[in-house]
């Protein structure tokens, strides 16, 4: 078994796209949330809140020919890997095409608008909309292909889709990928595109918050008042590389993966339960090895639906007791969806090496039906724990539980 | 390294659901493929073939779980249920208690309900959406229902990589018994009939328009093929630790030996011989055997110009010249997400009965194509302990499957 390391991090967010930016903005509690004008005119849309990467452009130097298939989700994911590869200094290296390079990245759906040119076949029975590039900016695997693609990724690929965790089960997929010797390198992450169709998705539900003349209070994971999640947008891009590899080519080594869990509540596709949420956990552990007292955090996925963060924390105290400093990042970006996981854990990653956590932005007053832990309110607290753990939940019941280390001895 | 071997399988597919009716469809010769003269309202639609299967939603499944479940998953969750039973494993705590995953895919969700979705910005109205709406568009959610039908609790591993999304299934779900993360894998793929990917292989000049001769289309490897037809299905493969199997003395149908997955990181549309050929050797070294001990190669084989040459030139590389190899979409066209689990059940069946179906409508190979043994005319005895199953997708993503014949 090959042991595993993160040697770069990237992602594009509302409130930065850069560590320093993003950083300074969780620390000063800047949220990305606003309101969406436009959703006003849409009948039978509660939510009018999201969470958008307004200063997004896809850079220029990009080749025409490769962005052919891109929509906006594709896009997001190009940058943050881009980005992630530079951090890596593995842009243009030779691995990368080499067939020992791997991508496992996922999102929610496809790009949207390309979907609405499919609806105009099925609605008018007209094909002329739809061009060749049209399902590959659709389908749900765009993100791989497109990545596959623009960096002459020969190695396997795994097309994480699996809406809320796309993004963790990139990582945890991509980290078996190394551990079990299939490649040295993989491109982990997730990303989604903001669209109302997501938003009126939670809203029928009553899972979006509509608190929508103060975007700025919401979400509020954890707290009492929270009414529900917001939508938001972005990608998260991990590069993982066996410890092997990375030591020869010395690389910056940022953290080391050290477990993995996955499972499902095969129980009921929208409520989250949290015995399996539990064992989701106790299989991370297991398989780094190591005991609850070994984890110092938990970036909570803390989405601020009303049952989710209940189950959530019930989960988290019956493992850990009630001491061990939690918070989410939703309160600050939303509900990332495709990209929550690998976002999660790149900010996760970067905060304990600073050695600070992150509060959870928003919450004021813990919900009494939530389970007692030491969840970071108002302003960011040290840490030296060098272990934590990055949990998500998706729609659907599947769970994901992923344990970084980030002393690599 | 974990042992892993098939201790059922179940399948919806035009020629049958069950070997003994499969076999007799293939020894028969004919092809599934329907003219569909509705399509001729469709605005630059240029082919009017498909294959669909004559499938209805059993009467027996409850109200309730179907709520989330459209065609795709509804025919996912029937194999499935059929596979489970031929394993024996209906009611086992091993289905409940975390040792069993899920490792399935299709190329797209239940494209009825799309939009509803696509409503909400067009219209600027959620009239049509309900709390199932997303959960049955979304493209894994055959993988998630058959989770959730059976109360399944281990790892779910979404697939969806168009043509490869069923052959993803079953290799992946085989590296996850492999090192010890499951016990008991569902594996497979499913794909729903429907304009849409019709549509977008149309777009791509990559479809039959042979539509007054549905008999004689689509024509892998023939000099005379025109392009592919769509057709649909699903396919289940209960997969299985191999210590497990024996403790409970389960009827093992094979043993998945080699698994090769790779991407060409070039083209969505343009294949490559190169890559392919790699994903094979990829296999063949994951099954530690040489090419000379495949007896078999079931071909992707989907009958459009640059796809059929590219595969045979691949498969020559990697295996040799005068190698048995033939196309099961011939018979019932390209079933996308399911057709890698489908052909790779037909071809452990073919192994078991020591009988190789033939592609039919092969003529005459296009010269273009690699020198192989392709099967034509009629079915072929062939004694062999290896057969490797191949798909590539739309998108570039190559996979290859080994599987070993089981005996005692």
């Amino acid at each position: 078994m090959n042991r595993v390391v993160v040697t770069g991090m990237a992602g594009v967010t509302s409130i930065g796209s850069d560590w320093a930016s993003l950083s300074g903005a969780l620390k000063g509690g800047r949220s990305g949330i606003r309101v969406m004008p436009e959703w006003a005119d849409y009948k039978g849309l509660d939510t009018q809140l999201a969470g958008p990467v307004d200063d997004f452009a896809m850079p220029s130097s990009y080749p025409r020919k490769k962005v052919r298939g891109m929509g906006r989700v594709a896009q997001l994911a190009t940058r943050a890997t881009e980005l992630a590869l530079m951090d890596a200094g593995l842009i243009n290296d030779p691995v990368i095409a080499s067939g020992q390079c791997g991508i496992a990245y996922g999102s929610s759906t496809g790009s949207t608008p390309a979907t609405r040119e499919f609806a105009e076949l099925l609605n008018r029975q007209d094909l002329t909309r739809v061009t060749a590039t049209t399902y590959v900016r659709m389908m749900s695997h765009t993100t791989a292909i497109n990545l596959s693609i623009f960096f002459g990724v020969k190695g396997r690929v795994y097309t994480t889709s699996s809406a809320c965790t796309s993004g963790s089960q990139g990582i945890g997929y991509a980290y078996e990928a190394i551990k079990s010797g299939y490649q040295s390198v993989m491109i982990a992450g997730g990303a989604e595109e903001l669209c109302p169709s997501e938003a009126a998705v939670f809203d029928t539900f009553g899972a979006a918050s509509t608190k929508n003349d103060t975007p700025g209070s919401t979400p509020s994971p954890f707290d009492t008042h929270r009414d529900g999640l917001v939508i938001g947008e972005g990608a998260g891009t991990l590069i993982l590389e066996s410890l092997d590899h990375a030591q020869a080519r010395g690389a910056t080594i940022y953290a080391e993966v050290i477990g993995f869990g996955t499972n499902a509540d095969g129980a009921h596709i929208t409520q989250p339960d949290a015995d399996s949420m539990q064992a989701a956990m106790a299989l991370a552990l297991r398989d780094a090895g190591c005991a609850p007292q070994a984890i110092h955090y938990i970036n909570a996925h803390g989405t601020a639906t009303p049952w989710g963060d209940v189950a959530e924390s019930l989960a988290t105290q019956r493992l850990f007791g009630d001491s061990l400093p939690v918070s989410s990042i939703k309160g600050h970006i939303g509900h990332t969806l495709g990209a929550s996981g690998a976002i999660e854990a790149w900010a996760s990653i970067a905060m304990m090496r600073e050695q600070w956590l992150m509060p959870t932005l928003n919450l004021s007053q813990v919900d009494p039906d939530c389970a007692a832990l030491d969840y970071i309110i108002g302003s960011p607290r040290t840490t030296d724990g060098d272990t934590l753990m990055s949990n998500n939940f998706a729609f659907g019941g599947i769970n994901t539980s992923l344990i970084f280390r980030v002393n690599v001895a | 390294m974990r042992r892993v071997v098939i201790t059922g399988v179940g399948a919806v597919s035009a020629l049958g659901n069950n070997w003994a009716d499969v076999q007799s469809a293939l020894a028969a010769g004919h092809n599934k493929i329907q003219r569909f003269a509705e399509w001729d309202e469709i605005e630059g639609l240029n082919t009017r073939l498909g294959a669909p299967v004559d499938f209805t939603t059993p009467a027996h499944y409850p109200r309730k779980k179907l709520r989330s479940m459209g065609r795709v998953s509804v025919m996912a969750v029937s194999a499935t249920e059929q596979a489970l039973t031929e394993a024996g494993l209906v009611g086992e705590p091993c289905l409940t208690n975390g040792s069993t995953g899920v490792s399935y895919g299709s190329c797209i969700g239940t494209p009825a309900d799309v939009p509803a979705l696509t409503r909400v910005v067009t219209d600027k109205t959620t009239i049509d959406l309900n709390a199932s709406t997303y959960l049955r568009t979304m493209t894994h959610t055959a993988t998630v229902n058959i989770g959730l039908f059976f109360n399944m609790t281990g790892r779910i591993i979404p697939t969806a990589s168009a043509c490869t999304s069923g052959s993803q299934g079953v290799g992946y779900a085989y590296e996850a018994i492999k090192y010890g993360m499951q016990d008991v894998m569902v594996a497979g793929g499913a794909e729903e009939f429907h304009v849409t990917p019709i549509a977008v292989f149309d777009t791509l000049f990559a479809t039959s328009t042979r539509n007054d001769e549905p008999n004689l289309t689509p024509r892998p490897f023939d000099a005379e093929r025109d392009g592919l037809v769509i057709g649909e299905g699903a396919c289940s493969l209960i997969l299985e630790e191999y210590e497990h199997a024996r403790a409970r003395g389960a009827t093992i149908l094979g043993e998945i030996v080699g698994y090769g997955t790779n991407s060409d990181g070039a083209h969505v549309t343009e294949p490559s011989a190169e890559t392919m050929t790699r994903a094979m050797q990829l296999a063949l070294a994951d099954a530690k055997v040489s090419a000379d001990a495949i007896g078999y190669v079931n071909a992707h084989g989907t009958a459009t110009a640059k796809g059929d040459i590219a595969e045979s030139r691949a498969t020559a590389a990697a295996l040799g010249e005068g190698k048995p190899i033939s196309s099961l979409k011939s018979y019932i066209g390209h079933t996308l997400g399911a057709c890698g689990a489908l052909e790779a059940w037909m071809s452990v069946e073919m192994m078991r009965s020591q009988w190789f179906a033939p592609t039919i409508n092969l003529d005459r190979v296009d010269p273009e194509c690699a020198e192989l043994d392709y099967i034509q005319h009629a079915g072929r005895a062939i004694d062999c302990d290896y057969v490797m199953s191949n798909n590539f997708a739309f998108g570039g993503v190559n996979t290859s499957l080994i599987i070993k014949r089981y005996s005692a």
